[in-house]
């Protein structure tokens, strides 16, 4: 994936292009929002993803955006910030932005959302699938209906949910906060282990004994469903 | 509690001491005044009928003086006196009487007005004498003085009940005395009443600041003066400076946090990074990360005490906030061994539109709902029902999570928990061993407060009770 960093503080900057670059990812770096609009708006520049801060000096996060947005460009952005109350996610996101991640972040969190917003739009996955499946796991959204190895998983209307969104997101990391933001509609770090316990039901119901696991633990992340070797 | 008595109350508010007392004072003078009011009456009116009886008999000893020098003869003739006694007799007022000395009464029936019964035969013995006329009782003050060269005695009688019934003067005076003091009473009843209105305002607003934290109310001092209004001045006064003094805190809290909030992140990815190589700092990197959290939430509490959080509130349905949080907790309880039961006053379920609006934020009322339940469910033992109800009331809707507390299993008392739950960073705990930062009730407190409502607690025994309640939509509280 080919990401466009726009960071004014070089030392969160260095360490997000690192992390980037060893996740296998190709980025670049705007050190203000006047440069990041020039790069992302020259030719062949094909980013899939923007990540910017909103405070900067020249141009800031927003106006930016506004920018990008005004000439038709749909790059999905993910909006770094210290700004965190209602009124400025509110704002972020109207100004154009599709996530907003507030600092202090862990890279995992970044790194999960911007795998999962850059797929989002990814040309491939935006048809939808009616039937989701990895395995010998397989979810009907139509009839709402799940099975493993061909026999009835019994799932509440919130496991259907949190499988349908792992399965839409195979082996990527989604985190504790993203499970709640997308299936529960709620933004906000609950700070327990709420979601760990839904999972755990979840868990039990899909990864029955003598089954392979699917679902699985990424310490200090949060969860990916995947088919491990 | 105060288990004062009433009179030691008494003495100790002085604006009620002074309005019964005065009110005592009035009552004891007005009831002496009621019971010695015909002796008083009396006394007054006797008083003034032996001036006037004395007048009289000043006027007519001059008049018998002067007959005596003009006319040679006079003291010898009875008749002569009799007749200037007749002259003297032109008022419907005075009674005279011409007595012997020692022979009883020499005349007196040609004196006497013909509808005045005659009987008296020797007045000289008493000072007041009593008659009946018409029915009624007639009492007589007397003077009797001697004249001098007849050998006689003369004895003017006065009827004062003539003087009173167009004079009477302690009735007018114990009146306009009553009204002055019934005035006097009112007067103070109402300077009280008004005295005591400013003092509840400043109590009212002070209780208010206390219960909700916002120091941008003030005392209305309309229509004050004097020391009163100087005290009301002084109290705004000093809450401008706390209040400015306040957001200049919060506010370089605020920048610092900003500031820190990037640093903080590198720190933190750095050493999530090291931590994959050095499983010895991943202790560390979970250290770091509840500091953050820590730090986070403390920045949106005082961002929401600070009423910097929201542009505007909107009105909302509480009720798929309520479900929701039940809906993510209930798995909880179900680990932990616990349940979760919940239901809503009966006018509620039977209400087709469903509970109503209220004036509130769901992801703030979501994050108090969830902070309550983790909580109920962490200090609740094994076992238990924690239970959520919602109850309606005349200006609010309020969510009340009641779950049992062991009083015994810990260490502090329900008083204590009262007044000091809501503290930032208070831990029931207080070998602070147990999971939590001590934010949680914080956060709820601010949160409900932002939105306008008001959180209730109530700790007794073996129940820990904690209530959410938000102004409906519509209600005469809101502003």
């Amino acid at each position: 994936m080919k990401i466009l960093l726009v960071e004014d503080n070089q030392e969160q900057a260095q360490f997000i292009c690192k992390g980037m670059q060893e996740s296998g990812h190709c980025i670049d770096w705007a050190k203000d929002g006047r440069e990041g609009f020039q790069l992302a708006t020259q030719q062949h520049s094909d980013y899939q993803l923007i990540i910017c801060d909103r405070l900067m000096p020249e141009m800031d996060g927003l106006h930016m955006l506004k920018a990008l947005r005004a000439i038709n460009m749909t790059t999905p952005v993910l909006i770094l910030s210290a700004l965190d109350s209602v009124d400025e996610r509110v704002k972020g996101l109207r100004s154009g932005g599709d996530d907003y991640l507030v600092k202090p972040f862990a890279f995992s969190e970044l790194l999960a959302r911007a795998e999962i917003l850059a797929s989002r739009f990814s040309p491939v996955t935006a048809q939808v699938d009616n039937s989701l499946s990895m395995a010998d796991l397989e979810l009907d959204r139509m009839s709402r209906k799940a099975c493993r190895a061909g026999k009835n998983i019994e799932l509440n209307t919130r496991e259907f949910h949190i499988l349908e969104y792992f399965l839409q997101n195979p082996g990527r990391v989604i985190t504790r906060t993203m499970l709640l933001e997308q299936v529960w509609g709620h933004n906000f770090d609950p700070q327990t282990n709420v979601i760990d316990v839904h999972i755990s039901r979840l868990r039990k119901k899909i990864d029955s004994p003598g089954t392979t696991p699917l679902l699985h633990t990424v310490r200090g992340a949060g969860y990916k469903m995947e088919v491990l070797e | 509690m105060n288990r004062r008595r009433p009179f030691q109350n008494l003495w100790r508010d002085p604006f009620s001491g002074l309005l019964w007392i005065y009110g005592a004072v009035a009552t004891v003078f007005l009831l002496l005044a009621f019971l010695l009011a015909d002796w008083l009456g009396a006394w007054y009116i006797e008083d003034s009928a032996q001036l006037a009886l004395e007048a009289k008999m000043e006027r007519l000893e001059a008049q018998i003086q002067k007959q005596a020098e003009t006319l040679p003869d006079f003291k010898a003739s009875q008749k002569e006196l009799e007749k200037l006694l007749r002259k003297e007799f032109a008022t419907d007022e005075v009674y005279e009487f011409f007595l012997s000395k020692e022979d009883g009464l020499i005349s007196s029936i040609d004196l006497v007005p013909p509808e005045m019964p005659v009987f008296i035969t020797d007045p000289r013995d008493l000072e007041d004498f009593t008659f009946y006329h018409d029915g009624k009782e007639v009492t007589f003050s007397t003077l009797t003085a001697p004249l001098e060269g007849f050998e006689a005695e003369l004895t003017v009688a006065l009827d004062p009940s003539i003087l009173s019934s167009d004079h009477n003067w302690p009735a007018i005076f114990f009146t306009i005395m009553a009204v002055v003091l019934l005035v006097g009473l009112l007067l103070s009843w109402w300077l009280q009443q008004r005295i005591k209105a400013r003092l509840l305002d400043i109590n009212r607003t002070t209780a208010s600041i206390v219960a909700s934290g916002d120091l941008s109310q003030r005392v209305i001092d309309s229509e004050l003066s004097g020391p009163l209004a100087v005290t009301v001045d002084n109290i705004n006064h000093m809450l401008s400076d706390v209040e400015t003094a306040m957001q200049a805190t919060r506010q370089q809290a605020n920048n610092i946090a900003h500031d820190l909030r990037t640093p903080l992140t590198v720190a933190y990815n750095q050493l999530q990074a090291a931590a994959k190589q050095h499983p010895e700092l991943e202790h560390s990197e979970k250290l770091l990360a509840n500091l953050q959290n820590t730090f986070g939430l403390l920045l949106q509490i005082n961002r929401l005490e600070n009423s910097s959080e929201f542009s505007d509130l909107s009105e909302m349905d509480p009720y798929p906030c309520f479900v929701d949080a039940i809906e993510l907790y209930e798995p909880v309880f179900q680990a932990n061994l616990q349940s979760l039961e919940w239901n809503l006053d009966q006018h509620l379920e039977a209400r087709p539109e469903g509970l109503g609006m209220v004036k509130g934020d769901h992801a703030l009322l979501m994050q108090s709902l969830c902070n309550l339940l983790d909580n109920a469910s962490k200090y609740s033992p094994e076992g238990s029902i924690v239970r959520l109800h919602i109850k309606d009331s005349e200006d609010h809707l309020c969510i009340e999570c009641t779950n049992p507390w062991l009083q015994s299993s810990s260490s502090v008392d329900p008083e204590h928990l009262q007044e000091h739950v809501f503290e930032r960073f208070y831990r029931a705990d207080q070998s602070r061993t147990e999971e939590g930062n001590g934010l949680g009730l914080s956060f709820v407190k601010a949160a409900v407060h932002a939105m306008e409502g008001e959180v209730k607690l109530k700790v007794e025994d073996d129940v820990f009770s904690i209530s959410i309640c938000l102004l409906k939509v519509g209600s005469g509280k809101q502003t």
